[in-house]
């Protein structure tokens, strides 16, 4: 009985060559012309704020700051 | 034979040997018999019908079909496809035939590489429609020696074998380039956008960033004369003169050709691993927009998505939330991963919009005065060591136009600008 040789796998982010845009699924309708250039970049992010661990406890410190200042 | 070929239609349309734009995978369609034309080109191949150009992609799929297809024989034979083009070629065609003939019995890298040889000669007296076929074999060579080499031990023999591969994809590449014919349908240069992709894949293999960087200064050079219409292989053409130039740390151009690459690629493909790995954080640096996960998920198969959220995840919510540890924890864990994809001076680079949030949002809530003291940011440190640490970064956030005010060494503080302290300062590139 053969042994199975394990070939070391490597991963897509090790693989970084890049594989040429296979022209059977190509679609020029389908492209992210529109998408790309309107959606995918936001401009006012830097106003968004989120209430995660890390802000509740910076705004809980700052706000004892106020307090003791 | 199956070829459909109208020599009267052909004769009736000068213009007809140059109609064909280089099809990235003819062979692909040319597996199929019942289907002669590349999907790609039937929307122009039915429009131009009428004028015999169905006709030409029907030989040069025959052609190609017979070069580096599954089929064994000819369906157009070397003199009739010398008789059709160009009769003073018969003698290169029937060499290139022969040549492929020998192929057939051992189809190793050399006599490949012979065909493509061949096939430049052939090229140097034909028009644009040339450039599908050299593409084609140019593209079957590539396959061929990466396969070789993969299975090779020996490092100098895969160094000769990839050079060599590239040294004849040049010379089809220059044969392209170098096309002085003054009529923008019929010369070669288009081919120029599909044969450069695959020269700097072998450099990439090679490793030799000087051999990239030569070509794409060739290729600005003369980007005025390349023909401006735009074949699926623009994609690569862009993804790699995008990535060259984020390895020169040139962020801004890379950003511009990365964004082309974008626009030409389709939903779910795979080469957005490739381009938005490159293109979100460079994107930040140049232009201060933020991705949006959202849209990035619908464009992206979840296979590639998850994989980007693995690297920017973090960093994204960091931009928003400020948090410099998590940030410097995850620009750690990835080290080497943005090392080996010229990343990292990126992302180091853009821990200053991280810190910069942060002391925003210290700002807004712990102070909202215009002379705010900076233990404010320290949160409550107030050695002197973490002062002037802070002072030397919001120096720097207030030279590079971050942030509007003034630092007070000797009161230990900062005085800000009443109105916009930290200005917003979204630039594009394209």
């Amino acid at each position: 009985m053969s042994e199975k040789q394990e070939q070391p796998r490597r991963t897509l982010e090790e693989d970084d060559e890049f594989e040429d845009f296979p022209v059977d699924s190509w679609n020029q309708e389908e492209n992210l012309k529109e998408t790309a250039a309107t959606n995918l970049w936001e401009e006012d992010w830097d106003d968004v704020e989120v209430e995660d661990d890390f802000t509740t406890e910076l705004k809980s410190e700052l706000e004892k700051h106020r307090q003791t200042a | 034979m199956f070829l459909f070929f109208d020599a009267n239609a052909y004769s009736s349309c000068s213009c007809s040997r140059s109609l064909s734009l280089p099809a990235l995978s003819v062979l692909d369609c040319c597996k199929s018999n019942d289907r002669l034309i590349p999907p790609f080109f039937l929307g122009e191949s039915v429009s131009c019908e009428s004028r015999g150009f169905s006709a030409m992609d029907n030989l040069c799929s025959s052609i190609l079909r017979f070069l580096i297809g599954d089929e064994l024989e000819d369906d157009v034979d070397a003199d009739e496809v010398a008789s059709i083009l160009n009769n003073n070629n018969a003698g290169k065609w029937r060499e290139l035939y022969q040549a492929t003939y020998q192929m057939r019995m051992a189809p190793d890298f050399n006599s490949i590489e012979l065909q493509l040889r061949l096939l430049n000669r052939i090229a140097e007296s034909e028009t644009r429609w040339i450039t599908n076929l050299l593409y084609g074999v140019a593209r079957n060579l590539v396959d061929k020696c990466f396969k070789e080499t993969e299975t090779c031990d020996d490092a100098d023999t895969n160094n000769s074998k990839l050079s060599q591969c590239a040294r004849t994809i040049h010379r089809s590449f220059n044969l392209c380039l170098n096309d002085r014919n003054p009529n923008d349908i019929e010369n070669r240069r288009v081919g120029c956008y599909s044969l450069a992709p695959l020269e700097c894949k072998i450099y990439h293999r090679l490793q030799n960033r000087d051999m990239t960087k030569n070509l794409i200064k060739v290729l600005e050079s003369r980007s005025n004369e390349l023909n401006k219409d735009v074949p699926s292989h623009i994609v690569a053409y862009h993804y790699y003169i995008g990535e060259h130039y984020a390895y020169e740390g040139k962020h801004e151009v890379s950003c511009k050709h990365l964004q082309l690459a974008l626009a030409n690629c389709s939903y779910h493909s795979d080469q957005l691993w490739y381009i938005l790995l490159l293109l979100v954080p460079q994107t930040m640096l140049c232009e201060r927009r933020y991705c949006n996960v959202k849209t990035l998920q619908k464009i992206c198969d979840a296979k590639t998505f998850s994989k980007l959220m693995k690297y920017y995840d973090v960093p994204l919510r960091c931009f928003i939330d400020g948090n410099v540890e998590a940030y410097d924890e995850h620009l750690e864990r990835y080290e080497r991963f943005f090392l080996s994809h010229n990343l990292y001076v990126c992302m180091l680079q853009l821990r200053e919009m991280v810190v910069l949030k942060y002391c925003k949002l210290c700002w807004l809530h712990g102070s909202q005065k215009s002379i705010t003291r900076l233990d404010v940011f320290t949160r409550n440190k107030r050695s002197d060591e973490s002062l002037d640490q802070l002072e030397c970064v919001l120096a720097n956030l207030i030279a590079k136009g971050h942030v509007k005010g003034y630092l007070s060494h000797s009161n230990r503080c900062i005085v800000l600008s009443k109105r916009d302290p930290f200005p917003r300062r979204v630039t594009h590139c394209t």
